[in-house]
Formats: structure tokens, sequence, C-alpha cells
């Protein structure tokens, strides 16, 4: 047992050293000069020379990585030209706006994959099966921005039943005491529960656009699963004992229908919480991905170095919360 | 009225039918089948003969593209074709239940042993208490002879032998004291020694609380040791039926004559080569004209009667219809033997 834990713990932190090794490398093989760029077109060499001096920038690329790497687990995240600002602060405005669309994004995800499934797969109702399965494809294969767009001019534009883009707030309110950063669970701990169906409003449409992919995706994954439990004898050992359709379906066939689909919606999930470039672009969402994007234009190497690690550390973590998901509802893994 | 022995089902002229895109294949031809209380019925046919088809339409468990057609279902008098699925649900476990014959899948992988066992007693007894549906369970542990019953409550399909896990999905079956089990093929899986163990318990188990069975299997064997009367069915029908010393003994259907001669006996010499029936089932779909066993029988293949006609069930017993048989030739066979 501790023996695994270890194993799997070096195995997490090698993906991470990794992860943000090959990004580090990669990014100063790149052509530019991230100096050049701080100190303007028409600056001298001596400046610019200067200028790499104070950013290390002459040093050997392994003592640069070295010192990269020993800043940032002390909570140095290194500083954002572009912005004007320590990194770690952009991160601490900018990525709790995508953790919170990401959650909503991959609850949407979720529980509509788990019902259309159910529904394609009740009874023998063909119809209702390409339906399900139509939406799917529909889901996978239509671009986010577009579908935003769509959402936007329909729901908001059209209909007038949510908010339109640039806010995760109306003006009129203030936001809740900062405890998470999530803005609906922050009103929820302050009690403000129109903040918090506010806050709720303007999440849905951006969540919708965000979660479509990954409901197409799980959905058909979810679907395909489900039959094959269905045909599995303890499913008709369970009817034959009395138990009814649903109850055998929601007791015996979801739970086993969901174990290969954990890995995948793992995944998933941390990269729902990585923030989407366009989607964000689209509703104007104050979120992670849209800064690095930007970064990345401007060549910003210390927060796109930042996000590379968060992001691994994410899916690190992620990951190994499924393996204990696993544990929890496969007996067979636990051993 | 009062010799007359209680029916406990009684299967008139089922039909089910599997529509797919293949074809109609009826898997069960307007089968009849009765079975009486405490009786323990074995049913013997090649794969693909509508044995399992059989078994699923008597509980009302046919998936589809499977379908009853027309026909009755009477258990304890009451036809479950013309009930409601909830009343089903009722039935279900209480008065019928099943053991299936793969005991590595038929318990759900992710519920304790004690969940599955309860989930039964405590569908079918509302006002019981988890801890006196656990008691119960536990009890049946012991019943079907699982070493540290209360202990391996709490322990999960994986950790159990193939022949425990039989024993657990028998202990499922008899939880709520059915008058009918249908145990489709329920020691195939298990090699020998445990087969002889895990029918052993069963046949006490049922024997001593007078419940019927319904004993499917390719087994002939295990149908002389457990089984009061025998049906052989071949291509959805049942071509012969009589009590299982009767059938070992004089056989009149050819196809039954076959089977029985392609199991080794030790207690009767051999030229050292077994025999076999040549050919295969016909497809279900594209049935014979005449009768069905007739390309590949002993008796009858070639013969214009049999290729043009179905046969008939004919009774061959002395006391009232104890040995049916549907073969053309079922009386001159049945002479020839005595």
């Amino acid at each position: 047992m501790v023996h695994s834990i270890l194993s799997r713990l070096s195995g997490s932190l090698a993906a991470i050293i990794g992860a943000s090794a090959i990004a580090f490398l990669f990014l100063r093989v790149l052509p530019g000069n991230p100096a050049r760029l701080i100190v303007g077109p028409l600056a001298s060499e001596e400046t610019l020379h200067a200028q790499m001096e104070r950013m290390g920038l002459h040093e050997p690329i392994y003592v640069q990585y070295w010192r990269y790497m020993r800043d940032f687990v002390t909570g140095d995240w290194g500083f954002s030209y572009g912005a004007g600002q320590p990194v770690l602060v952009q991160f601490q405005l900018r990525f709790p706006a995508s953790i919170e669309l990401g959650i909503y994004a991959f609850i949407f995800a979720f529980l509509a994959a788990v019902v259309l499934a159910l529904l394609a797969t009740y009874r023998h109702r063909p119809v209702m099966d390409a339906t399900v399965r139509m939406l799917s494809i529909f889901g996978m294969g239509m671009p986010p921005f577009w579908l935003a767009l769509i959402l936007l001019v329909v729901f908001h534009e059209a209909l007038g039943m949510f908010p339109g883009p640039g806010a995760q707030l109306s003006r009129a309110l203030t936001p809740p005491p900062e405890v998470t950063r999530l803005l609906t669970i922050d009103a929820l701990i302050a009690g403000e529960l129109r903040t918090f169906a506010n806050a709720f409003q303007h999440l849905v449409l951006p969540a919708i656009a965000l979660g479509m992919l990954p409901f197409g995706y799980l959905v058909r994954l979810l679907r395909a699963n489900l039959l094959d439990v269905r045909n599995e004898p303890f499913i008709l050992v369970v009817r034959s004992k009395g138990i009814g359709y649903w109850a055998a379906t929601v007791r015996h066939a979801l739970p086993n229908a969901f174990l290969p689909t954990l890995t995948a919606s793992g995944m998933i999930f941390a990269q729902l919480l990585g923030g989407s470039v366009l989607v964000e672009k689209v509703f104007n969402w104050p979120g992670i991905g849209s800064l690095v994007v930007d970064s990345i234009l401007r060549k910003d190497f210390a927060v796109v170095q930042a996000f590379i690690i968060v992001s691994a550390v994410l899916y690190v973590f992620i990951n190994g919360l499924v393996d204990l998901l696993y544990g929890i509802i496969d007996p067979r893994v636990r051993g | 009225m009062a010799t007359e022995p209680e029916h406990v089902l009684s299967v008139r002229d089922l039909r089910t039918e599997f529509h797919t895109e293949n074809g109609i294949f009826p898997a069960v031809r307007d089968v009849s089948l009765d079975v009486y209380r405490g009786r323990q019925v074995g049913i013997v046919g090649e794969s693909g003969s509508g044995k399992s088809a059989l078994a699923l339409s008597i509980l009302g468990l046919v998936r589809p593209p499977g379908r009853i057609m027309s026909g009755q279902v009477l258990l304890n008098g009451r036809d479950l074709c013309l009930l409601k699925e909830t009343q089903l649900n009722s039935v279900r476990g209480r008065e019928v239940s099943l053991i299936f014959q793969d005991p590595m899948t038929a318990l759900d992988p992710v519920k304790t042993i004690g969940k599955q066992i309860c989930e039964g007693i405590l569908h079918h007894n509302r006002g019981t208490s988890r801890r006196e549906a656990r008691r119960r369970a536990i009890h049946l542990l012991e019943d079907v002879e699982v070493p540290a019953a209360a202990q391996r409550m709490n322990s999960y399909p994986h950790e159990f032998s193939g022949g425990m896990r039989q024993r657990v999905m028998i202990a499922i079956a008899i939880a709520n004291e059915p008058d009918l089990i249908i145990a489709d093929e329920p020691t195939t899986a298990l090699d020998v020694t445990t087969q002889a163990q895990v029918l052993d318990i069963f046949e006490s188990l049922v024997r001593s609380r007078g419940t019927a069975v319904i004993l499917i299997t390719h087994n002939l064997g295990i149908v002389a040791e457990f089984c009061d009367e025998v049906r052989v069915m071949y291509a959805g029908r049942i071509v012969e039926s009589a009590d299982t010393r009767t059938l070992f003994r004089n056989p009149v259907h050819p196809y039954t004559e076959s089977l029985l001669r392609s199991v080794p006996r030790p207690d009767q010499a051999h030229d050292g080569k077994l025999f076999s029936i040549a050919g295969l089932p016909p497809s279900l779909a594209r049935l014979p004209a005449g009768c069905s066993f007739e390309p590949r029988c002993i008796a009858g293949r070639g013969k214009p009667l049999c290729q043009e006609s179905r046969p008939k069930t004919t009774s061959v017993g002395e006391v009232h219809a104890s040995h049916l048989a549907e073969c053309h030739f079922a009386r001159e066979r049945h002479e020839a033997q005595s």
C-alpha cells in the first residue's frame, strides 16, 4: 500500500517536472527575445544586454530552469512585463473565473450525458436513441465559439433569458466577500441567494457552450457502456429478484457503466478547469485562457510557463482523485 | 381429483420469437410444459435449442428483439403473460426465481454479496428492517454452506470462487422461498467436484422445502441424478417428455436416443468410438417443412413422410399421457423396444 502510494507520488512529480522542463525549453528555443520586447525596438544593444542580465537570460538554460523552479515553489512565479504585475497576482485574479466556469461546464456535461444516455438506452426506442446519437455528434462536431455565439444570439439577444457577455455578475450587485474566489460558492457562503442566482445566470450560457463537446463525448461513452452492462447476466439476475427496470438500472447498471468513463471524465474535468480561450473570448469572461493566449502573443514567458506548470499539477491532482474514486466505486481495484 | 398432483407451472402453446434484421427466429415454438409442486424437471438439448429462451419467457424477461408472441404461462394458476410489469415484479423472486448459468458474471461486481442477497428480501418483504434482512441473509449463506457466513456478507463477488458464487446465487434464488426455481445450466461453469457439491446442496435445499425446479442443462448425467422428469428440446420444440427412468431406458424419439448414445457409458462395451449426431441443428429462421430433425435422424432421414409433414405429439405411455414424443414413428419405435 505504502509502496504503491510512493510510486504514484514519484510518478506524479516526474510528470510535473517533465512538463515544466519541456515547456521551459520550448519557450526559450522559440525565436524572439523577451528582453527585446521589454526594452522596446529602439533601445540600444547595451540596454538590451543589461535587461537580459537582469532576467538571467545569459546564463546556461539548466541554470535558468533550476532558478525558475526554485522560485516557483517558494511562490515567486516571476513578473509579467506585459501586464506589469507579478504572475501570481494575475493568476489569483483570473484563475477562479475559469475554474468556476469549468466546474459548471463539467456539471452540465456530466448530468446531461447521464440523463440522455439513460433515455437513449431505455427499452428499445430507436427514435430516442438516434436523437441522442445526433446530439452527441452535434456536441462533438460543433466549434464551441460558434455555439457560444448562437447561444448569445438566441437566449440573450432574442429571448433575453440570460445576461449577455462581459461580466460574471450584474453591476447592480456587489460581489460577496472573497473566500474561495468562486462567485457562486462565496455567495452561498455569505447567504446571498440573489447574488448566487445572478452569478449562476451569468454562468449558464458559457457553461453550456464549453460543456457541449465533453457532453457529446461522455454521452456516447456512457450510452455504449450502459448497453454493454445491460446485457450482463447480473442485470438479468437482479431483475429475476423482482427489481424493476429503473431500480436495476440506477442501482446496478449505472455504477458499472460509470467505471470506464471515470478516467475520461477526469481528463475532461482537468481540461475544463484550465480555461478555454475561444469561449472566454466570446463571453468576455475574465478567465485564464484568454490571459494565456494574450501572453503567448506578447511572448510573456513567465505567464505561459506558470500556466503550463499549474496545468500539469491540475492534471496530476485530478488523476490522483480519479484513482481514489476508482478505489471507492470498484472493489476490485482496492486489492 | 385429490390424487391429481398440483400444478405450479403450466405453460401452454408458448411461442417466443426474435425479430432481427436477418429474419424471424422462433426460439420457442408453441411449447407446452407442466411442472408439479415439488417436482424436478430437466430440460435437455443442444445449445440454441431454445432452452434459455424458454426459461426467460417464463420469467417474462425476454429482451428485445425477442418477444412472446402467443401462449400462456400459468404460474400458480395466474397467467404471467397478462400481468403488468409492476405485478410481474412482485411475482419474480417470490413465486419464481432464477439461477443463472455463469456465476462469474451473474453477480454485480461492485456490490457486496450481503447487499445482493438482502435486495431481494427487502423488495418482497415491505417493513423488514435492514438488520432483519441481514440476519436472514446470513442464515441463507449458512444454508448453502458458505463458511464464515457473517464475515462473507461484506465480501465482493471477485473475492469468491466460482463454486462459492454459485452458492450465493442459490441463496439469492431461495431467499423468498419461491414455488419454482429455474436453474439455467447452474453448474456448467464449475469443475466436476464443485459441480457435485453445489448440486448436492441445491438438491437438499429444494427437496426439504418442496420447491419445484426446472433444471436446464445439456449434461445428461446431472439430469439422471437430479430430475424426476425430463423434457428434450430440439429446435424450439419439446420433442420428447417422460419421467427420467423411462426416458433413459426407453427413449422413443430418435434425437433422444442419439443424445443418450453420444454419452460415454462405462457400464457398456464400446468399440472405441463414441456415437455422434451428424450435422448441425437447423437454423430457426429456415426450418425444414417436415420434421426439423429429419436431416440428422437415424430413423427417418430421407423418408418422404418425415420430409413433408411435421410430426404430431404422440402418447406412447401406458399411464395417462406421461410419455410423449413428437415423431412419426413414435408408436413403432416404442413397440419395437418392448
